[in-house]
């Protein structure tokens, strides 16, 4: 360790540069802080993307129109699930894929908010995508700050309180003063090591470390490595150890989702800070051979049904469930009628799917009517950015204002959670 | 570095007359245009002449400097090496660049790359990307491969829609990236529009006269030519999915070599006249019954297609906030030497533009330019299914780009466990010893010339070869590193002095495969 450095002054780069005094005390395992991660409730999103099918995920069987509009492209009522809510039948039934969630949503666990979106939506994935990234009304110009930047700049100090897995930097963690701590479910998290000369990476690394501390450099591209790299060098050690001792029965599915759902429950699971983790699966985009009960969508909602299955099965194994509340999010929907290829093309409103035990269960908002599948796509009734507002308040408790500056206060037009 | 010699320094001053006279002249100018503004003349001079600089496609008109001919190596090179910037140094820009946009690829590379296939016609998903990869590593000149590279994120078709049948059509699509990168563009356009993995990708294959698919035709605008949202309607992406109707896809089973024998079943993408909508369509006002090709040419002839080229490029070799102007003038360079590559790239690496200040800065490699970079630069190739995985942990595997918008850009490669994941490969690259051993690849590029043998010119040469700009403090650690050898002393290491012996093959396969890490990993190495 380099001798000049004190606590307070390495603290500094590890929060960005300025250091605040409000932090929690940073007793005990080491260089970042305490990893005691307390009692704080955490939210998990995860992001279909490429536009996940709503209609044929939750099919409005009650509405004939839906089966005249996608002549090719429907789920029958003998091949769906119709999950109970108490003695009601929820009004959509469950794509058969999606057995798991099904069995939650009648354990009172999930909630499908309706006709989720946008004002003016576009159907361009990436610009859609965009918005949600950037969770703002009005974008600004110039550079783009995202809302999960947003977010753990006004309350996120330690860089590991947000998790983003598999992702790479997406627009949603971009422009704040933080490193975001972006991990992969590919890779072990470690040093390089000669495995021949495991000594000499080790003195390596240690000058390393202490070389990247006394770095200064001005604002630039050098400087951003460098960043990254101090806040690499100074973690991984500690994360390593922290995730070796993660112990668990759940057996998670082997795909990529299962296993980057598995590497988050490591994290939360063996005591990090995290708030949020931030994981996503791409594929969604069936413009050809979309399948119905069994095909391309189907494989995609069965890998998400029981990977997220895994991933709850083993919060509530180790005493976390209480605490999580998980969002699936989609940039849109697709259009209410087939396309020829057996597919459907971009669309506009979608359902937010919301897991957890504080959830109000049920199919909440606005129910499907005819007049939405006359359209071209579902209209859209409720925004995401109060979406992501009341999870922020409600779940996280943290003060939605310095995220969402546009959402009108304890703006709750529909309250999901209990 | 070397000592400036005669030649350049006599070549530097005259760069500095012709410049006085530039300034001479424009000063009289400036002072015959309105002699009331006294000394507000050379001042305002002063201020818009960079930004003039670096918006301006005029030749820059003198040699390069050392600076920027390493700049103009770094940007359109993966990994700079001793010898291309020798090449650079005896040929002047202008014959270097003939080289660099018409080489012929050598044969003995794609003979050893195409070995890597065992049958090309049911390849294996990491056999096609082992085949770029092979020559990315290997070919004397790689710009045709950054610039391939370039146009595969541009139309970033991934194999992972391809199945056991149809795997082979991204072998095609990858040679046809190569084979025009350097041509035309319109006609690179054309061939990709009916490119098999494309119409597979975009589900063109699917897309017929009575049922069309949009969305080849939707990213053909949005991604590929005009940008989002710039310049046509959902109207006619319509229109334009019928004009790119016609194709399908026919399974046949065919005899099979090999291990599998007996018949498999091979795809293939064929045009059927009967699925091709051959009515008429409008598009940008003008009504026809056009077809791929025409809907190509259209697109080029009414909107601002080269401007949409022009800033990509301008992004990827030049800068991350390309100015207006420059886009502007890039863009009319595309229609002005008639969509060919190389008069326009050529344009572009003599320009003011390329070498102003602003274009100098430095932007971030991404995971490719790192990792073919530094096998290129120290010579250390490990298996190439070793490359082939890094790149799949860092995000940027060939044939596998993450959505048809290709990879990302920039800072957002950075992440704490990504910077980590450079240094396991670079260490992998240099301790691959046995495997190096047996392919003959040694540590030659490594060692300073003769002359500059000492631990400190040892250093010197390697931060050249990497083009690294450490702290003092950091080089002098690395001198330090190879004199001394590592005791473990309770829980720490010890130090003891140990000269560094050339004789010693131990000294070279330790200390100086174990530096060579250490080096790749400063932040310097992580930009371009």
């Amino acid at each position: 360790m380099n001798p000049g450095m004190d606590r307070r002054a390495f603290l500094g780069w590890a929060l960005g540069g300025s250091l605040s005094l409000s932090l929690r005390p940073l007793a005990g395992l080491g260089s970042l802080g305490s990893l005691s991660g307390g009692d704080s409730n955490f939210l998990v999103i995860l992001n279909l993307a490429g536009g996940n099918d709503g209609l044929n995920s939750f099919p409005p069987l009650h509405l004939p129109l839906y089966r005249e509009r996608r002549p090719r492209v429907h789920l029958g009522p003998e091949e769906c699930l119709a999950p109970k809510l108490g003695t009601k039948p929820a009004p959509r039934r469950f794509h058969p894929s999606l057995a798991q969630l099904a069995r939650r949503f009648e354990a009172g666990q999930m909630a499908i908010l309706q006709k989720v979106g946008y004002p003016k939506p576009n159907l361009s994935h990436f610009v859609s995508e965009d918005i949600w990234s950037l969770g703002l009304r009005h974008a600004p110009k110039g550079k783009k700050k995202g809302w999960i930047a947003r977010l753990m700049d006004a309350h996120l100090p330690d860089p590991r309180m947000v998790l983003g897995i598999g992702t790479g930097q997406k627009l949603d963690f971009q422009g704040g003063r933080q490193v975001p701590f972006l991990v992969s479910s590919k890779t072990e998290i470690g040093v390089p090591t000669d495995t021949l000369h495991p000594l000499v990476s080790r003195y390596i690394f240690e000058h390393q470390k202490a070389d990247l501390q006394r770095l200064r450099l001005p604002p630039g591209a050098l400087s951003e490595v460098a960043k990254v790299q101090k806040l690499a060098f100074a973690s991984v050690e500690e994360t390593r150890k922290q995730l070796a001792r993660y112990v668990s029965n759940v057996v998670y599915p082997k795909s990529r989702l299962g296993q980057d759902l598995r590497l988050a429950a490591r994290f939360l699971c063996t005591g990090f800070p995290t708030r949020l983790v931030y994981t996503q699966l791409g594929g969604f985009d069936h413009h050809r051979d979309q399948g119905r009960h069994q095909g391309r969508q189907a494989d995609l909602l069965r890998d998400v049904d029981q990977s997220l299955h895994a991933f709850l099965r083993d919060l509530e194994a180790h005493g976390l469930l209480d605490r999580a509340l998980v969002l699936v999010v989609s940039e849109f929907g697709r259009r209410n009628y087939d396309n020829g290829s057996l597919g459907t093309d971009h669309g506009e409103g979608n359902d937010l799917w919301v897991l957890g035990k504080s959830v109000r269960p049920g199919f909440l908002g606005p129910d499907l009517e005819t007049k939405d599948l006359q359209g071209e796509n579902l209209p859209y009734a409720l925004d995401f950015r109060r979406v992501y507002a009341q999870a922020l308040q409600r779940h996280l408790h943290l003060d939605p204002k310095p995220v969402f500056p546009e959402e009108p206060e304890a703006a709750l037009d529909l309250p999901f959670l209990r | 570095m070397s000592p400036g010699n005669g030649r350049r320094t006599l070549s530097e001053s005259g760069v500095m007359r012709m410049r006085s006279y530039w300034a001479t002249g424009l000063l009289i100018l400036l002072a015959a245009c309105g002699g009331d503004k006294g000394d507000a003349g050379p001042h305002k001079d002063a201020a818009q002449a960079p930004s003039l600089r670096e918006s301006s496609l005029a030749p820059i008109g003198r040699p390069l400097r050392m600076a920027e001919k390493r700049h103009f190596l770094r940007r359109t090179h993966w990994g700079v090496t001793p010898e291309d910037l020798a090449e650079l140094d005896k040929l002047g820009l202008d014959a270097y660049l003939d080289w660099m946009l018409s080489a012929k690829a050598p044969q003995g590379i794609e003979d050893r790359a195409a070995r890597l296939i065992v049958d090309p016609r049911w390849p294996r998903p990491e056999e096609l990307s082992a085949y770029w990869l092979a020559w990315m590593v290997r070919t004397p000149n790689p710009f045709r491969e950054v610039l391939a590279f370039f146009w595969h994120d541009h139309f970033a078709v991934s194999q992972v829609v391809l199945g056991e049948r149809n795997r082979h059509y991204m072998l095609e699509h990858v040679r046809l990236l190569r084979r025009e990168a350097l041509g035309n563009v319109k006609k690179l356009f054309k061939a990709v529009a009916r490119d098999p993995a494309m119409l597979v990708f975009l589900d063109g294959i699917r897309s017929t006269k009575d049922a069309p698919n949009e969305n080849f035709a939707r990213e053909f605008w949005e991604l590929f030519s005009l940008g989002v949202d710039r310049g046509y309607t959902q109207k006619e992406i319509e229109e334009a999915a019928r004009a790119f109707t016609g194709y399908k896809e026919v399974v046949e089973e065919v005899e099979a070599k090999g291990a599998k024998g007996g018949r498999r079943a091979l795809a293939r993408v064929v045009y059927d006249p009967a699925l091709h909508d051959g009515g008429l369509k409008e598009i940008f006002g003008k009504k026809a019954a056009f077809d791929s090709d025409g809907v190509v040419e259209l697109t080029f002839a009414e909107r601002d297609v080269g401007s949409f080229l022009a800033a990509k490029l301008l992004r990827r070799f030049v800068r991350s906030d390309p100015p207006q102007a420059l886009v502007k003038a890039l863009g009319r360079a595309f229609v002005e030497e008639g969509w060919e590559m190389r008069p326009v790239l050529r344009r572009l690496f003599r320009s003011e533009a390329f070498y102003s200040e602003a274009a100098q800065r430095p932007l971030l490699k991404s995971p490719i330019e790192y990792a073919v970079g530094f096998v290129r630069s120290t010579g250390l190739e490990p298996p190439l299914l070793v490359l082939d995985g890094a790149l799949e942990v860092l995000g940027e595997r060939p044939t596998f780009p993450p959505s048809v918008k290709g990879w990302p850009r920039g800072r957002a490669w950075l992440s704490p466990q990504a910077v980590l994941e450079r240094g396991k490969f670079v260490n992998a690259c240099a301790t691959a010893r046995a495997s190096q051993r047996d392919r003959g690849i040694g540590v030659t590029n490594l060692l300073p010339s003769r002359r500059a043998r000492s631990v400190p010119g040892i250093v010197d040469h390697l931060i050249e070869l990497l083009e690294l700009s450490p702290q003092p403090a950091v080089r002098a650690e690395w001198v330090h590193f190879l004199s001394v050898s590592l005791q473990p002393k309770g829980v720490g290491i010890q130090e003891t002095p140990d000269p560094f012996d050339w004789a010693d093959p131990r000294h070279l396969d330790e200390r100086l495969r174990n530096l060579v890490v250490w080096m790749a990993q400063d932040p310097s190495y992580f930009i371009k």
